[in-house]
């Protein structure tokens, strides 16, 4: 693991404000996501911070537990 | 002796009861706040009549608000009293009479608004308390509602002189030294308690209680509600002061460094003992009968009450820095990563932090006089008051009753990653709900509305739509009741857990910056009460002044709104004819 | 007292925020004029409001120029006028409209949605406002305090209709008999007032057994016209027949009187 759990549970929950609210930021300037989109995109911007987290470290699962 | 319950086992308990009030209450509110959420969405049609909708409504705001809050800040403040003095409290019998007249209280309020739920009872009749929580006259609810908020209050001053007690005695025996902080902080929030209550207190025995006994034939609406808010904005700093308390005392300790500044965490007490109360007016902006004067007084007051928060933010973060960089944590933000996140408590009250900042510049926009006509009583009210009271105060209170119950139970915390994930849900749930409060209030869809939906009009969303921001609040809100599921299952596992020796140390570490930095005048309370006293007088006289002049002590006529009567009329047939009706 | 010269700075910069905001807000109410919901009228009796001078009289007035006040009175759970079974609020577009809000029973709001119109109305009180409405359109207007359980079924509507078609029409009296011998001619006068400032034209329909007559009017600014309808009666049979009169003038709000014509010798019960 390239962070910690704990810290890859805490980096997805702040990502869930920003995938929300971009998508009315785009709305502001008129480009219209949908809703599925949306989700689609968010799971798959989650789903690539965790494979970041977790590929390239393989192998030393506890050493970079800090909590 | 390194746990509190192994140094003051008898207050542990008295700490114990007092959260488990605490936690019994906010279940049953977390739980009115789902069906709240679901239905006022149009998610699903909770209630087939809409009028229960105010029932729950009055449930959710009562039990979280005045229960959950109270009952967990008293527990929270005989610890702080108890370990910074380093004495017990100075009679047990004395410390459980408060105890018991809060538990009245609450038990008297709660089953008159609990009784809303049943229309018709056997011999009482109908019984019920569907006024919310800021109970309106001329709505009326049942006495025994004003009953109980008034011994419950009353069970709160009795609680403030168990500690003034405390100290006094400590003081005999140490005439030389410093109050300790968090003494200090427990004494400075009863004084601002005691004069915020006021109010309410007079509103409450004055007026309301006789008027729903039919004592009085009438109330001035406008004054009562004006003495309401007369206590209904500085409880909202009773609420927080505790939780400053936590990110003061605890958050430091827990990032691993020490407080920043004792100095300036005692600065930031007395702003709020002295600035809370003058500020009520700024709920009445829109009020007819206030002159726009008195309201420019408390938008300035309630203006200048940001620098508290404003200096605690700093404090915080400058803490939790410490912290981190003596666990090791470098750069400008690397500091950050140094921050032991996967402790719950320390997580929780992080993020309650962090929650707070967005509250605090939507409460901004609130506070701002001409502003306030656009977002008054919308859905970004309650956006706004969730993210304050409902995350700043209640996830900080969750995040640190982990830290809480092993030290007031000699038992290890349940699950620490179950823990870890109840305070991230509660992030992710109030980011969804109160972003989308915010934007739907400001859209014009009104608060305390069961089905805010209209035959002749729609709401008109600029960006996105309704239903979407419905969406997101009913998942919020979802997501809201599961965290508090688990925070119960936390709590409920810890205590059946067996008992542990490897519990952390409770001693708080010293400030940087200790109070031998701070000068003198910072601990005369008697000064900042006058003070406090004097701005509320400035602040207040006048309007009251004016409000009785204008319209009477009991209001220019009109009549009372009872949401229940019928109990009293047939107590009073018992009563007179010795026998029940019919 | 040891502070940190960051924590200096921070509080420096905390108190510019302070200090920014309360101008800001300064400059809103002073300079472009956001008057505060104040204390300017005098407390009503919420129970004696069909006896107040100025919530006998609910509606649109107009008062100047180009100035209307409109009365409402909020109840439990609807607004007179504004929401049902009152016809909605009429106002001109261009106009500078002030709201006279009072309740006759709880705390309620009234609350434009979508503009920042929005007060309290509390019984006892009277709350004012004054609004420009600028362009013809409708408004929804909602109840935003809880004031008991339907209070989500309080609502209403406010319409801004286009200034040249903005009448304020009243029938203040109708002069007609009750009864007439067969084969009289019936005279029957109403009086009709134009309570606009502006001279109005109009059209008043008279219905009197099934036929009707029209008739065009045209009234000065603050006055008023007669206009007589007559009705023969010599083929009618001896009976009760009622008739009325209607403004046509456009507006949701009907302005009416109805009565009843006795032909021959009245019956005897």
């Amino acid at each position: 693991m390239r962070i910690s759990r704990s810290s890859l549970l805490i980096l997805a929950a702040f990502m869930i404000p920003v995938v929300v609210e971009f998508r009315t930021l785009l709305l502001m300037f008129g480009i219209d996501v949908s809703i599925e989109a949306a989700v689609a995109a968010s799971v798959a911007a989650v789903a690539a911070v965790t494979l970041w987290a977790v590929i390239p470290a393989r192998g030393d699962h506890d050493g970079a537990e800090t909590a | 002796m390194s746990t509190y319950v192994e140094r003051f086992p008898a207050e542990a308990k008295v700490i114990r009861s007092a959260f488990y009030v605490s936690f019994v209450s906010l279940a049953i509110g977390a739980l009115m706040g789902l069906l709240q959420t679901l239905h006022r969405t149009g998610m699903f049609e909770v209630f087939s009549e809409p009028g229960t909708y105010y029932t729950v409504l009055t449930t959710h705001g009562v039990f979280l608000v005045i229960a959950f809050t109270i009952w967990f800040l008293v527990g929270v403040f005989v610890w702080a009293v108890t370990t910074s003095l380093d004495r017990g409290v100075e009679s047990l019998r004395f410390t459980w009479s408060w105890y018991g007249l809060m538990s009245l209280g609450t038990a008297l309020a709660g089953i008159a608004i609990l009784a809303g739920f049943v229309d018709d009872w056997p011999i009482v009749g109908d019984v019920s308390a569907d006024v919310l929580f800021t109970f309106y006259a001329p709505l009326q609810a049942h006495p025994m509602f004003y009953l109980g908020l008034a011994i419950f209050i009353v069970g709160t001053w009795v609680a403030g002189v168990d500690w003034f007690r405390s100290w006094w005695v400590w003081k005999q025996e140490n005439p030389d030294e410093r109050i300790p902080l968090p003494t200090f902080m427990v004494l400075t929030t009863m004084l601002m308690w005691y004069i915020a209550t006021l109010g309410v207190a007079v509103a409450v025995l004055a007026f309301l209680l006789p008027w729903s006994l039919g004592l009085l034939e009438t109330v001035n609406p406008l004054l009562t509600r004006t003495l309401f808010w007369f206590f209904g904005h500085p409880v909202v700093y009773f609420w927080l002061m505790p939780a400053y308390m936590m990110w003061y005392l605890l958050l430091p300790k827990i990032s691993g460094g020490r407080l920043f500044s004792d100095p300036l965490a005692r600065v930031v007490f007395i702003l709020f003992l002295i600035l809370s109360v003058p500020t009520g007016i700024h709920h009445q902006y829109l009020d007819p009968g206030i002159s726009e004067g008195f309201k420019f007084i408390a938008m300035t007051n309630t203006m200048f009450l940001l620098l508290p928060s404003l200096l605690t933010a700093f404090t915080v973060v400058a803490s939790m820095e410490h912290g981190a960089r003596q666990r090791g944590g470098e750069g400008h933000f690397g500091w950050l990563k140094a921050l032991p996140w996967g402790n719950p408590a320390f997580t929780g009250m992080a993020l309650a932090g962090l929650m707070f900042a967005a509250g605090g510049f939507s409460g901004m926009i609130n506070a701002g006089m001409n502003i306030n006509y656009l977002v008054h009583n919308s859905f970004w009210v309650p956006g706004h008051f969730h993210l304050t009271v409902g995350t700043a105060v209640a996830l900080t209170f969750m995040a640190s009753t982990y830290w809480f119950l092993p030290q007031l139970t000699g038992r290890k915390l349940f699950s620490r990653p179950l823990a870890l994930v109840q305070v991230v849900l509660w992030f992710v749930g109030m980011t969804f709900m109160s972003n989308a409060m915010h934007r739907a209030g400001l859209l014009g869809i009104p608060r305390r509305t069961a089905e805010p939906w209209y035959d002749g009009f729609e709401f008109e969303a600029g960006v996105g739509s309704v239903g979407e921001l419905n969406a997101q609040i009913a998942l919020g809100g979802t997501l809201l009741t599961l965290s508090v599921a688990i925070f119960l299952v936390v709590v409920i596992g810890t205590a059946l857990n067996g008992k542990s020796s490897e519990i952390e140390t409770s001693v708080i570490p010293e400030p940087l910056s200790g109070p031998e930095d701070s000068p003198l005048v910072l601990d005369n309370l008697k000064l900042w009460t006058v003070i406090a006293v004097v701005l509320v007088v400035l602040a207040y006289t006048l309007p009251l002044a004016s409000i009785i002049d204008r319209g009477g002590l009991l209001g220019p006529g009109g009549r009372a709104f009872p949401m229940s009567l019928d109990s009293l009329v047939v107590l009073a047939q018992l009563a007179t004819e010795g026998a029940l009706p019919r | 007292m040891n502070v940190h010269q960051y924590e200096r700075y921070w509080l420096i910069a905390a108190l510019v925020l302070i200090v920014a905001i309360i101008a800001t807000v300064t400059y809103g109410a002073v300079g472009i004029g956001i008057a505060m919901i104040d204390d300017s009228e005098e407390t009503v009796d919420p129970d004696a409001l069909g006896e107040h001078e100025r919530f006998s009289e609910t509606g649109t007035h107009q008062v100047g120029e180009n100035e209307y006040e409109v009365n409402v009175i909020a109840w439990q759970f609807s607004y007179e006028p504004g929401g049902s079974p009152d016809p909605p609020i009429e106002v001109p577009a261009g106009s500078e409209v002030t709201f006279y809000v009072t309740s006759e029973d709880v705390i309620h709001s009234f609350s434009v949605v979508g503009t920042n119109v929005n007060t309290m109305v509390i019984p006892g009180e009277v709350a004012t406002m004054t609004v420009e409405f600028d362009e013809a359109t409708e408004y929804g207007l909602l109840c935003n305090e809880y004031c008991g359980e339907l209070h989500h079924d309080m609502e209403g509507e406010i319409i801004v209709h286009p200034e040249e078609e903005f009448d304020l029409f009243e029938i203040p009296a109708v002069d007609a008999p009750e009864q007439v011998d067969a084969g009289e001619e019936a005279e029957i006068t109403v009086t009709l007032a134009n309570e606009r400032h502006q001279e109005r034209s109009t059209t008043l329909a008279f219905e009197f057994d099934g036929d009707e007559q029209r008739e065009d009017v045209t009234v000065d600014g603050e006055s008023t016209e007669e206009v007589t309808f007559t009705v023969d009666t010599t083929d009618l049979e001896d009976d009760d027949y009622s008739w009325s009169v209607t403004v046509e003038d456009g507006m949701e709000r009907t302005v009416d009187e109805s009565g009843q014509l006795t032909v021959g010798e009245p019956e005897e019960d």
